[in-house]
C-alpha cells in the first residue's frame, strides 16, 4: 500500500454509495468514467464507493460490476485508481482488495505540480461514528429503510437542507452546514504542509478557504449530484459533472 | 534556542521559522522537539572527524527528531535549514494532542519509521557485501552488541 503519490492529473469523487436504492443514474458514473479514461486522468474513490449498509447485495450485484469492468478498462490504459476506505467500504476491504481493481488506501497524500493534496474520506472526525458506533449503524439502518420505503422522504430533507443552509455554494449548486470538526481537523491538515484537503462523508459539498493559500474541500456525495474535485498540476476545483 | 518563534493561534501549536543555513538542532543537543516541515527543505547531517554525512534532504510535509521525542534522548544528528524554512514544532504533550486531533499523523510517523528501518536494513547489507564481512561473522557482531545492550540495560 502506498499513501504518497505523485500524479499531475486527478478527478477524486465520492460517496457514491454503489447499491443504494437512491442511486439510480449509474449512466452518469460510466460516462465519467469514460470521460476520465479519454483525458488521462487518474482516477480516486475518496470513501463509500459501495453501500451495505443501505443496501442488500442483489443491488450492489447489479450495479458493482459493471462499474469496476470500466475501472478495470482504466487501469489497463495505465491510468490509476484509487479507493480510499471509507466507513461503509470497511466490510468490503478484504473482498476489493482481492478484487485487485483498484488501490485500496486509508489515504492519498498526492503530489500535483508544487501542491501537497491530502484525499481521505473522513469518517475518522465523525465523533458519533467513533464513540458510538452501534447507535450509529443504527441510525444508518434505519435511514436506509426509510430510504427504501418512502424515498421521496430523502429527496423532501435535501430540500429542508437546502432551504436552511442556502444554496449554490460556490457555484457548485451544493449546501454547506456541516459539523465544523472537519474544518478544524482540515486546518489539522493543512499545518502539516497540506494545501488542499478533501473530504467526503458529510454529503455537504463546499468550498473553505483556510488562509495561507490552503484550502478545504468536501465534494458532497453522488447519491445528490455528481460532484466532484479535478486536480490539474496542483490546481484543484470543484465540479458538478454533466454530460454536455 | 534557534530560530524566530510563533504560535498558531488556532491549534496552540509552536511554529519556528529558520534562514537558509541555520542550524535547527545539532547532534548530542539534549532537546526533545518534534518537527514537520510546513515550507522549505531541510538536511539531515551526521559529523565524524570533521566531516559531514548528508543522511537525508527532506521537504514539505516530512518530519524529523521523533526519535528525540519517543526516547527522551540527545540528538543522533544535525538538521540544518537549506532554504528559508517554517517548521511546526510538537513537544512530547502537543505530539499526544496532535495525534488525538489528526489520527493519521500516527499511521504517517510509524510509516515514516518503517520506512527508515527498511532502509537502514538495505544499507547495512550493501556496507557488509562491500567490506567483505560474512553472514557468519556479522551475526558474532550482532550477538555482542545485543549482549552489551542487555547489559548496560
Amino acid at each position: 500500500m502506498q499513501v504518497n503519490v505523485h500524479h499531475e492529473r486527478m478527478l477524486v469523487i465520492s460517496d457514491l454509495h454503489l447499491g443504494n436504492h437512491l442511486f439510480h443514474d449509474i449512466s452518469v458514473l460510466d460516462n465519467f468514467i469514460d470521460f476520465a479514461i479519454n483525458h488521462g486522468y487518474s482516477l480516486c474513490i475518496n470513501g463509500d464507493g459501495v453501500d451495505i449498509m443501505q443496501s442488500s447485495f442483489k443491488e450492489i450485484a447489479k450495479q458493482v460490476p459493471p462499474v469496476f469492468a470500466r475501472l478495470s478498462r482504466a487501469r489497463k490504459r495505465g491510468l490509476h485508481v484509487y479507493l480510499v476506505v471509507g466507513n461503509h467500504d470497511l466490510v468490503f476491504e478484504h473482498f476489493l482488495q482481492d478484487w485487485q481493481m483498484c488501490e485500496i488506501v486509508p489515504f492519498l497524500n498526492l503530489n500535483s505540480g508544487d501542491k501537497r493534496v491530502r484525499i481521505e474520506h473522513g469518517h475518522i472526525y465523525d465523533s458519533v461514528y467513533v464513540s458510538s458506533p452501534g447507535i450509529y449503524n443504527f441510525l444508518v439502518g434505519l435511514a436506509g429503510m426509510l430510504m427504501v420505503s418512502i424515498p421521496s422522504l430523502y429527496r423532501v430533507w435535501e430540500k429542508i437542507e437546502l432551504a436552511i443552509y442556502g444554496s449554490d455554494v460556490n457555484g457548485t449548486g451544493g449546501w454547506h452546514g456541516e459539523d465544523p470538526v472537519y474544518e478544524r481537523s482540515a486546518r489539522e491538515l493543512a499545518e502539516r504542509g497540506f494545501d488542499t484537503i478533501i473530504f467526503g462523508h458529510t454529503h455537504r459539498p463546499g468550498v473553505v478557504d483556510l488562509g495561507d493559500d490552503k484550502v478545504y474541500i468536501n465534494q458532497g456525495s453522488w447519491i445528490y449530484r455528481p460532484y466532484y474535485v479535478e486536480i490539474n498540476n496542483g490546481k484543484t476545483e470543484l465540479k458538478t459533472f454533466s454530460t454536455n | 534556542m534557534f530560530g524566530a518563534e510563533k504560535k498558531n493561534e488556532k491549534s496552540d501549536n509552536l511554529v519556528r521559522e529558520f534562514a537558509a543555513g541555520e542550524r535547527i538542532v545539532a547532534e548530542g543537543d539534549d532537546t526533545h522537539e518534534m518537527y514537520i516541515i510546513q515550507k522549505g527543505q531541510v538536511a539531515i547531517e551526521k559529523r565524524q572527524n570533521g566531516e559531514s554525512l548528508r543522511l537525508a534532504t527532506l521537504g514539505k510535509g516530512d518530519f524529523f527528531g521523533e526519535m528525540s521525542l519517543l526516547e527522551g534522548l540527545p540528538r543522533s544528528a544535525d538538521a540544518v535549514a537549506l532554504i528559508p524554512s517554517r517548521l511546526l514544532v510538537l513537544q512530547s504533550g502537543g505530539f499526544l494532542l496532535k495525534l488525538r486531533r489528526d489520527p493519521t499523523f500516527a499511521f504517517e510517523v510509524i510509516a515514516g519509521l518503517s520506512s527508515r528501518i527498511r532502509s537502514m536494513n538495505d544499507h547495512l547489507m550493501l556496507l557488509m557485501q562491500e567490506s567483505g564481512i560474512d553472514m557468519k561473522t556479522a551475526g558474532q557482531i550482532f550477538a555482542r552488541m545485543e549482549q552489551q545492550k542487555i547489559n548496560q540495560e
